[in-house]
C-alpha cells in the first residue's frame, strides 16, 4: 500500500466514522425534540445515542403525530407465562367482556356472539373454559353486572329492528374449574341452565354502574310528536327496575353511571353541536357540563371528575380532557375518540387506542356507520401533567389491523383487553410484560 | 462637536425608548391626584360575549368608550368587588360564570387623564337556554350516532331553559315559548309550556333556521336562541347478515366485497329515510343484479340472499334503489360489486 492509498483509506474511515457520529447525534436530538419514542440504531455504539424506551411528549406539542414507526413496546420483559405481550383471547366474535381476579390471578370472562355462551380464561395459562350452555344466539352486545354475577344480553328479533334485552343470572355457574387437558372445555351438559329475565322491550342504550350493581337504561314512549325518553335503573341484586328520568329529548347516550348520577351525552354527528349533561337521580336535576361542541363524544373518569372528550374537525377529531373541579380543559395532539379509551383506577391517567391515521370521512359518523375502520396504537395519557406516552404499536407484533373498542383494564391493571371492531375478536395486551415473538 | 453629536443621539434614543416620560409624564400624575372618582355609566359601554351567558360558561367582557382611549388607559376589572385584572389597554377580560342563580357583579374602572376615574357595573345572573333537536329518520339498531334529518322529514326541537327566579328553579313547563321557522312565527306551536316544536324540513343541503324565545311569565328573564338545522341526503349502506352472528353493523360493505361462504345475505340500512320501521312502511326497495330486477321477500325487503355458484369465479353488480313514497326527495341508490372465487379456496 502506497502512502497515498493509506491516506485515502484512513480518510474514508474517518469520514464514515464522522457520518455515524453525526447521524447518531441527529437521531437522538430529533427524538428528544419530537418527544416521540424512536429507536436509535446507533444507540449502542455511541454514548449520547442511548435513550430510554419510553419517551414522553409534553402537552402542547402540536405535531399531528401518532405512535409511528420505530416505537417499541413498553416492558418487554418480566412475567407473563411465556405468552406474547399481545394475545388473541378469542378469534370468534365477542359481544362483551369482564375481567376479575381470583386467587391473585387475572381472569377474563366473555360472551361469544354466535352462541351466547359464557367463556372464562385465566390469563396465566390462556385456556378458555366454557361456563354456560347456550340459551341465546346472535348476541350483539353484552354487559356484565353485579361483579360478573349477571350479564345483560342484547340481540335483535329475527327480521326486525326490535332490540331484546335479557338479563342472564350467572351466579350459580361454576367458575375456576380449569380442565386437565389442553383442549377447550365445555360446561357439563347436565349442569342447570342459568336463569334470567327480560327487561323492557325496545331499550335503546344501557350503562352499567361503576360498582356494577346497577344498570341505567333508556326507553322511549309516545309517537314522535309527543315522544318522551324514560330513564330507568335496574338493581342487579334486588332484581327490580324503577323509572328515574323523563325527558322530551330522546337521543341520549348514557356514558357514565354511578348509582346516583348518570352522565348523558347527546348522540353525536360531525356537524351538530353536542352536549353533555349530569343527571342527579335523587334531585331530578339535569345540568349541563359542557356543550356546543361539534360531534361531541365523551367518557368520564371513574370518579366523574374528569371527562375525556373529542370534537369533530374537518380532518378528523381533536382530543381534550375537561376537569370538572376547576372547569379547565387540556388539549392533546393525539387524535382519537373517547370510545377508544379507558380510565385507569387512579382517575389521573387513561389508555387510548389512537388511529395511526384518519381515513377521509366525517367523524365520528363514518366510524359509527362502519364506513371507516382504523388501525390503532395504544397511548397512555396523563390527565394531570398532560404527558402522552406511546405504550404499544400492534404492527410490530401482528399483521392484523386492530380497530380497538370496548377497552377494559383488568382489576390489577396488568392486562388491557379490547375488541377488534373489524371482526369482533377479543385481544389482550400484557401491560406487566410478556415475551415478544 | 463629537460630544454634542453624542448627546443628541443619546436624547433621540431616550425619546424613542420612553416617549411618555417626556410628553405624558406630568398629566399622568395629575390624573391620579387631582381628579375625583366618577361613576359615569353613560360614557363607557360594557359588552359580553356571549350576550346572555349561561351557568359555568366562559364569558369575555369588553369595555369601550367614546370619550377615553381604552388602548392607552389603565383599566381595572373586578368580580364581586375583588380585583381580577388591571393594566393599560386591558379592554378585554375573560371570566367564568357560576351555577344557575349565582349572581356575579362585574365592574370595570377606567383611570383616564381627562375625565378621571370612570366606573361601569353589570350584574350577571346566569340563566340558560339550550336547544336540542332530533329527527324522525331511520338509523339501525345499536347505532351510537345521531339520526339526521333529510328532505321533508319531521324534526322536533326542544327548548331546555334553566331559569332561576328568587332562588328557585323555574319549571320548563311554566315558561312561555315563541317559536319561529325562518322569519315566520308559529302561533300554534308557541305558547305557555310549549317547549317542543315539530316541523317538516325543507330541501336537501339547505339549513332550516329555528328561533325560540323563552320568557318567564312576568318577563323578568328572557332568552332567545337561533339554531340552524341542516338537511342531509338519505343514503344506503350494506352490511353482511351472518347466519350465526347477526348483522355486522360494525363494518359496512363498500364498493367491492369478496364472499367465501356458499351464500351471502346482504342487509341494507336506509340511513336518514323517514321510516320508523324497516319492513312496515311505504318505501320501495328494488334490488337489481347485473341490471335484472330481483324478487325479494316483502316481509324482509331490506335483505337479499345471494347464492354462490358451485364452480368458477366471477362477480355480480348488485344495485338497490330505495324510494320513500310521499317524500319526493327521499330516494337513494347504492351499488356494490360482489366477487366470488371457488378456485382459490
Amino acid at each position: 500500500m502506497t502512502k497515498k492509498q493509506l491516506y485515502i483509506t484512513v480518510g474514508i474511515i474517518a469520514v464514515v466514522a464522522l457520518g455515524f457520529l453525526l447521524a447518531s447525534y441527529l437521531i437522538s436530538r430529533r427524538a428528544a425534540e419530537s418527544g416521540v419514542e424512536t429507536t436509535n440504531p446507533f444507540a449502542n455504539f455511541f454514548p449520547f445515542g442511548k435513550s430510554e424506551k419510553i419517551k414522553t411528549t409534553d402537552l402542547g406539542n402540536t405535531d399531528n403525530e401518532t405512535a409511528g414507526e420505530g416505537t417499541e413496546n413498553i416492558n418487554t420483559e418480566g412475567g407473563g407465562g411465556g405468552f406474547l405481550v399481545l394475545r388473541t383471547v378469542s378469534q370468534k366474535p365477542v359481544a362483551g367482556l369482564f375481567s376479575y381476579i381470583r386467587s391473585g390471578k387475572t381472569y377474563v370472562e366473555y360472551i361469544e356472539k354466535e352462541t351466547g355462551n359464557v367463556y372464562e380464561m385465566k390469563m396465566e395459562d390462556m385456556r378458555p373454559s366454557r361456563l354456560s350452555n347456550s340459551l341465546i344466539t346472535r348476541v350483539s352486545e353484552a354487559y356484565f353486572g353485579n361483579d360478573g354475577g349477571m350479564v345483560v344480553l342484547r340481540y335483535l328479533k329475527p327480521k326486525s329492528d326490535a332490540i331484546t334485552t335479557f338479563i342472564l343470572d350467572l351466579s350459580k355457574i361454576t367458575r375456576g374449574t380449569l380442565p386437565e387437558d389442553n383442549a377447550t372445555t365445555t360446561a357439563s351438559d347436565n349442569s342447570p341452565l342459568p336463569n334470567g329475565k327480560f327487561l323492557a322491550s325496545g331499550i335503546r342504550d344501557v350503562k352499567v354502574s361503576e360498582d356494577t350493581k346497577g344498570l341505567f337504561y333508556l326507553t322511549r314512549t309516545g309517537d314522535f310528536t309527543d315522544r318522551l325518553s324514560v330513564g330507568s335503573v335496574f338493581d342487579f341484586q334486588k332484581n327490580t327496575s324503577s323509572d328515574v328520568f323523563l325527558s322530551p329529548f330522546s337521543e341520549w347516550l348514557p356514558v357514565y353511571f354511578d348509582g346516583h348520577t348518570a352522565i348523558l351525552q347527546t348522540k353525536a354527528s360531525r356537524n351538530v353541536p353536542g352536549f353533555l349533561y349530569s343527571f342527579n337521580i335523587k334531585t331530578g336535576d339535569l345540568q349541563k357540563i359542557i356543550g356546543d361542541i361539534s360531534g361531541l363524544t365523551a367518557l368520564p373518569s371513574h370518579d366523574n371528575q374528569k371527562i375525556v372528550y373529542s370534537e369533530s374537525t374537518r380532518n378528523g377529531v381533536t382530543l381534550h380532557i375537561y376537569d370538572r373541579k376547576d372547569s379547565s380543559t387540556k388539549d392533546f395532539f393525539l387524535q382519537t375518540l373517547p370510545e377508544k379509551c379507558v380510565w385507569k383506577k387512579d382517575n389521573a391517567s387513561l389508555y387510548c387506542a389512537v388511529p395511526s391515521s384518519f381515513p377521509s370521512g366525517e367523524y365520528p359518523d363514518s366510524w359509527y356507520q362502519g364506513i371507516s375502520s382504523f388501525s390503532d396504537n395504544i397511548w397512555e395519557i396523563n390527565a394531570i401533567t398532560g404527558k402522552t406516552t406511546s405504550v404499544f404499536v400492534p404492527g410490530s407484533l401482528t399483521m392484523k389491523l386492530l380497530d380497538m373498542t370496548n377497552l377494559t383494564l383488568s382489576p390489577s391493571e396488568d392486562f388491557l383487553f379490547f375488541i377488534n371492531k373489524r371482526d369482533s375478536s377479543l385481544w389482550a395486551f400484557d401491560l406487566a410484560g410478556g415475551w415478544e415473538e | 462637536m463629537k460630544k454634542i453629536c453624542f448627546s443628541f443621539v443619546f436624547v433621540v434614543f431616550l425619546l424613542l425608548l420612553y416617549p411618555s416620560a417626556f410628553i405624558f409624564g406630568q398629566s399622568g400624575i395629575e390624573s391620579l391626584l387631582g381628579k375625583s372618582l366618577q361613576s359615569s355609566n353613560s360614557t363607557i359601554s360594557l359588552s359580553l360575549s356571549p350576550t346572555n351567558p349561561g351557568p359555568n360558561a366562559d364569558v369575555t367582557a369588553k369595555v369601550s368608550s367614546f370619550q377615553a382611549n381604552v388602548d392607552t388607559t389603565n383599566i381595572i376589572w373586578y368580580i364581586n368587588g375583588q380585583k381580577k385584572l388591571s393594566g393599560v389597554g386591558k379592554k378585554n377580560f375573560t371570566f367564568r360564570t357560576g351555577d344557575v342563580g349565582d349572581t356575579i357583579t362585574l365592574s370595570v374602572v377606567l383611570e383616564t387623564e381627562a375625565y378621571g376615574t370612570i366606573k361601569k357595573e353589570l350584574v350577571i345572573l346566569p340563566n340558560s337556554l339550550e336547544v336540542l333537536w332530533e329527527a324522525d329518520t331511520y338509523v339501525p339498531p345499536f347505532y351510537k350516532g345521531k339520526a339526521l334529518p333529510s328532505s321533508q322529514s319531521s324534526v322536533r326541537v326542544i327548548a331546555m331553559p334553566r331559569f332561576v327566579d328568587q332562588n328557585a328553579l323555574i319549571d320548563a313547563n311554566s315558561v312561555v315559548y315563541v317559536w319561529k321557522k325562518g322569519y315566520f312565527k308559529d302561533p300554534d306551536g308557541s305558547g305557555f309550556g310549549r317547549n317542543a316544536f315539530v316541523y317538516k324540513t325543507g330541501y336537501t343541503f339547505n339549513d332550516d333556521e329555528i328561533t325560540v324565545s323563552a320568557s318567564t311569565q312576568n318577563g323578568s328573564i328572557s332568552i332567545t336562541k337561533k339554531i340552524p338545522i341542516h338537511v342531509y341526503e338519505p343514503k344506503i349502506l350494506f352490511f353482511e347478515n351472518k347466519p350465526l352472528e347477526s348483522i355486522r353493523y360494525e363494518n359496512a360493505l363498500v364498493n367491492v366485497f369478496t364472499y367465501a361462504e356458499s351464500e351471502l345475505t346482504l342487509h341494507a340500512a336506509p340511513f336518514f329515510f323517514s321510516l320508523s320501521d324497516l319492513n312496515n312502511n311505504t318505501a320501495s326497495f328494488v334490488w337489481k343484479i347485473d341490471g335484472k330486477t330481483l324478487e325479494t321477500d316483502p316481509e324482509n325487503k331490506a335483505e337479499f340472499t345471494l347464492r354462490k355458484p358451485e364452480k368458477g369465479s366471477g362477480k355480480y353488480q348488485l344495485k338497490l334503489d330505495v324510494t320513500n313514497f310521499g317524500y319526493d326527495l327521499q330516494t337513494a341508490s347504492k351499488n356494490i360489486t360482489l366477487v366470488y372465487d371457488n378456485q382459490n379456496q
